[in-house]
């Protein structure tokens, strides 16, 4: 039971009064708005986990069946969706701090509270360590670069140009980055959503100040382990290929789709009768404009890098593109471009789509399907030998399982909470905001 | 003094020649000007000094019609003759041929190239604090957004001024543009220097349109006091030269007058105007990006380690924006100081805002400048390694057993320390409220992104792939002068735009005053000095007197 349902049974009056009082006395909200009932999301919930641990266990199967490569891409696919979300949702969650953004309570409590479950993500990737590390015998299926094979001089596979890079890229580096990462983001991941949680009981304004003054070096991590992380999780797969534009682009690819999740939560309140004053047609207006920078800002970094390297044609370069254009993947490169900018860039330039909750859910809906998209075209052609249309299902499964188990404890966390932040101190601003134009 | 009948003040107020009070100002250790709030539920205000709406209107028309102050006319001398320089460099340039210059076969793009990146650097600032600022709502934006704007066009037009002083013979220069002639020569639009000239002249264009239409209300403004003086004071009022009957007021009523283009402060006006500045913004913010992303295609798309990395176009964004806020805080202190209650106008909140916009694209900067070199060396590409180790990186006394060093190696550190380096200081509250540390760090943060693009483009070429063609570059003194003289181009134009121009967008200063709200005195946030709410005017919407 939270603290916010004892403030509307009776409490709401005495010295530490529940938050939604401390709206309510504005008489612009009713409080009921503001929280969850008892039990709320329990059964979505529960079918997220059901349906993610039977979707993990069949990738399992169907990977012990004589698949394993591909399932465990499949599987590495949803684990990097998810990661996506968790850490773009940390980044959003100290912009916003930073900017001293006052009109985006509700925006800032769903990111945090997407974020503050990265610890999920981090265990997510054990069975991909585990595999790939303990249990490989020296042919690991998808981080070709850990196998010793190619590192010994007198091997028919020696690899001169993973020799260069084996400082950076070698297993027990690898897997101390592995737990720096994670413990790092969630250290500030806990702290941001902690004291945002502690003020909505206390209402002790410095602690907004506090998150401002911790997210401004959390940033600065942030932006370098983020791009870390995407060489060693991503841009690895391909150990040849190398991009200085790699980290920039997971970030903005996590962040679109990480603000895609926070709207269909928002959305998805909304529609239920929830939030009130404090996420109005206002407010969706400009989180669809958010969106939609975000889905620009992806595209501007995408062409960047693809046409820098199409336009030099230096074939250490270009070999990752040719990978990703041979045969049946032809189509790919279009669809990416067509599914991930143009439909949103489109759809998300009509004002009242924008403003429209149950319009804007979907349009944030086909954002993460495409962030979807966008990882298969990343991961899934390092499998030289298997088609695109091939085992489709075990590729659907493979993203699925760490999805919905991660969207399970978001749900969870989603309920428990206040939906917005109850005592920010520029919580007017929040019921305040409008849009002038 | 006797006090004068309030009708009598309102007289003079329409008249608008009551003189701005010049009110002391309270200075606290903590909060500076008043505006250096740690408390988050407190917005630090924007104009400070209890300013009326009728007050900045004074203030800010008193910069064009009042005399400046008796440092004007000098230094004015002083940067037109700097100009001036510029102009007799480019004649000598003209006459003698490209000889003059220090390029050579080995290093055949450096100064000119440099410079012209430099300047169209500058000139981001201008368009991102009016255009994306103003998406994102940043109130803040209003006071500086006019000067910055100005200082884009002044930018553009000292970069522009390279690459057509570059082409050899500069007369054959429109041939750039795909015009059909007679010999049926095409531009290469399959070259990004092509991509350059557009990117450039559309950049130019919408920056000037977007700067003249914010000015028109505020030349209105300009023009109607003039009238006003004229109706009020037929007879009298200071002539244009003491020989020539036109009177100031009169020439300010027709050259303002034609630069408003009819404006007439209708409500119809303001809807359409506040609609072009929202479709106007929405333009340039891809433009804004778009620009220096163009130009660092220039380098990137080539072949050549140092310059071909995919993360050129952001980080060239970031570094422009970096090099812009620099300028225009190197800009706006001096002004700051040097004309009156312009504090209250920019306050020591504003300076510190673009402060942590220098640090935090100081980091991006840095954080480009750590990808290039991690994924250098992560490539195994030996060249790539090679640029950054000794054409860039190495000094002669960490020089190994085998004597190889970076000749450029001052370049590059000089780049390191004052583009990651220096803006480190804002970190820490009590430089980046310091308008002394902040003009300091602006300064070298100007030279550092020079130094970048000397860096970029001289480096990677000196000691390419063969060692033939290694060679060295040094400017000569013809190359610094024309420098100099673009320096001196810009501030000319600079202290013009400060004597003759509104330099502030009046209108959206006033629509942040707490009197323009609609909840003024409702809820009781904001500030509340309580003292003279007496002559405070209605809030008209954007009414100007």
């Amino acid at each position: 039971m939270s603290q916010i349902s004892v403030g509307h049974s009776g409490h709401g009056h005495d010295a530490g009064h529940g938050g939604e009082a401390h709206i309510a006395a504005r008489g612009r909200i009713d409080p009921a708005l503001l929280t969850m009932p008892h039990g709320a999301g329990r059964a979505l919930s529960a079918i997220f986990l059901l349906v993610g641990l039977v979707a993990v266990v069949a990738t399992f199967f169907l990977g012990y069946g004589g698949r394993a490569a591909q399932a465990m891409a499949a599987y590495h696919m949803g684990f990097l969706f998810t990661l996506g979300l968790a850490l773009g949702c940390l980044g959003i969650t100290m912009m916003l701090q930073q900017f001293n953004s006052g009109w985006s309570g509700p925006v800032c409590r769903q990111a945090e509270n997407i974020s503050s479950n990265i610890w999920v993500v981090g265990l997510l990737f054990l069975p991909i360590v585990v595999l790939e590390v303990f249990l490989s015998h020296g042919h690991p299926r998808l981080f070709h670069w850990m196998s010793p094979d190619l590192l010994d001089q007198n091997s028919a596979h020696y690899d001169t140009l993973l020799n260069a890079k084996k400082g950076f890229l070698n297993t027990n580096f690898w897997l101390v980055r592995y737990v720096f990462y994670f413990v790092m983001w969630m250290w500030f991941a806990t702290k941001l959503a902690g004291w945002s949680r502690a003020q909505d009981r206390t209402g002790d304004k410095w602690l907004t100040a506090k998150a401002r003054k911790i997210s401004s070096v959390g940033l600065l991590l942030f932006a370098l382990s983020c791009a870390f992380a995407s060489f060693d999780y991503v841009m690895s797969l391909d150990h040849h290929w190398y991009s200085t534009m790699f980290g920039v682009w997971f970030f903005s690819a996590a962040a679109k789709a990480a603000f895609a999740l926070i709207i269909v939560i928002l959305a998805s309140l909304k529609l239920r009768g929830k939030l009130g004053a404090a996420y109005t047609s206002e407010h969706l207006h400009d989180t669809g404009k958010l969106l939609f920078a975000f889905t620009v800002f992806w595209a501007y970094i995408s062409f960047s890098q693809y046409f820098l390297m199409w336009y030099s044609n230096i074939p250490e370069e270009t070999a990752y593109f040719n990978l990703r254009v041979r045969e049946a993947w032809q189509p790919f490169p279009m669809i990416m471009v067509v599914a991930n900018f143009v439909v949103p860039f489109l759809l998300l330039l009509v004002r009242n789509f924008k403003r429209n909750p149950t319009i804007l859910r979907l349009i944030a809906l086909w954002v993460l399907v495409a962030f979807a998209l966008d990882l298969y075209f990343l991961v899934r052609p390092i499998l030289r030998g298997v088609e695109p249309g091939e085992g489709v299902w075990l590729d659907a499964l493979g993203i699925l399982g760490p999805v919905c188990i991660f969207l399970a404890v978001v749900v969870r966390t989603v309920c428990k909470h206040p939906l917005t932040l109850l005592k920010d101190p520029r919580l007017h601003e929040v019921l305040a905001h409008k849009n002038y134009v | 003094m006797s006090a004068l009948h309030p009708d009598e003040l309102t007289a003079r107020r329409l008249a608008g020649d009551e003189p701005p009070a010049d009110r002391a100002r309270k200075f606290d250790p903590v909060t500076k000007d008043g505006t250096i709030i740690d408390d988050p539920s407190v917005r630090a205000p924007l104009v400070l000094g209890d300013r009326s709406i009728g007050d900045v209107t004074r203030i800010i028309c008193g910069y064009v019609e009042q005399k400046p102050g008796s440092w004007w006319l000098p230094a004015f001398g002083v940067v037109s003759h700097v100009a001036a320089l510029a102009g007799i460099m480019i004649l000598y340039l003209a006459i003698t041929g490209v000889g003059v210059w220090g390029l050579n076969n080995q290093v055949d793009w450096a100064w000119d190239i440099t410079n012209f990146v430099f300047w169209i650097g500058i000139g981001h600032a201008g368009t991102l604090i009016s255009a994306i600022l103003c998406l994102l709502k940043q109130k803040w934006r209003t006071s500086i957004n006019r000067a910055a704007e100005a200082m884009t066009i002044f930018a553009v037009i000292c970069a522009a001024t390279y690459p057509g002083i570059h082409v050899g013979r500069m007369w054959m220069a429109w041939m750039m543009f795909p015009i059909p002639n007679a010999n049926a020569i095409w531009p290469n639009f399959r070259s990004p220097l092509l991509w350059d000239l557009f990117a450039v002249s559309t950049y130019g264009t919408v920056s000037l349109l977007f700067w003249y239409m914010g000015m028109i209300p505020d030349f209105a403004t300009l023009r109607d006091r003039a009238v006003l003086r004229l109706m009020k004071n037929p007879d009298g009022g200071p002539r244009v030269l003491p020989f020539l009957a036109v009177r100031v007021d009169t020439l300010r009523a027709y050259i303002y007058g034609a630069l408003s283009v009819g404006w007439r402060f209708s409500s119809r006006h303001w809807q359409h105007y506040e609609k072009a500045y929202l479709i106007l913004a929405g333009i340039s913010t891809p433009l804004v990006l778009s620009v220096h992303s163009i130009v660092s295609f220039d380098f990137a798309t080539s072949v050549l380690p140092g310059w071909h990395a995919t993360i050129f176009p952001p980080y060239f964004v970031a570094g422009a924006i970096f090099g812009g806020f620099a300028m225009v805080l190197l800009l706006m202190i001096p002004a700051r100081e040097l004309y009156p209650n312009m504090k209250d106008l920019i306050t020591v909140r504003h300076l510190e805002n673009m402060a942590k916009i220098i640090l935090v694209t100081g980091s991006m900067v840095g954080f480009a400048y750590a990808m290039e070199f991690f994924i250098a060396w992560y490539s195994g590409s030996k060249y790539e390694a090679d640029v950054f180790v000794y054409n860039r990186l190495m000094p002669p006394f960490f020089a190994g057993e085998d004597g190889k060093y970076a000749p450029y190696w001052w370049a590059y550190w000089s780049m390191i320390f004052c583009n990651v380096i220096s803006p480190q200081v804002f970190w820490f509250k009590a430089f980046r409220t310091s308008a002394f540390w902040i003009f300091v760090v602006s300064f070298l943060v100007t030279i550092g992104m020079w130094f970048e693009r000397f860096v970029i483009i001289v480096t990677s070429l000196h000691q390419a792939f063969v060692p033939g063609e290694w060679g060295m570059f040094f400017p000569t003194p013809v190359d610094i002068l024309t420098f100099t003289g673009t320096v001196g181009i810009f501030v000319t134009l600079f202290m013009l735009f400060l004597r003759f121009l509104p330099a502030f967008a009046m209108s959206e200063i006033k629509n942040c005053l707490p009197s323009a709200s609609p909840h003024h005195h409702g809820d009781g946030n904001g500030h509340d000095h309580g003292h003279d709410h007496g002559h405070k005017p209605a809030p008209a919407g954007g009414g100007h007197h």
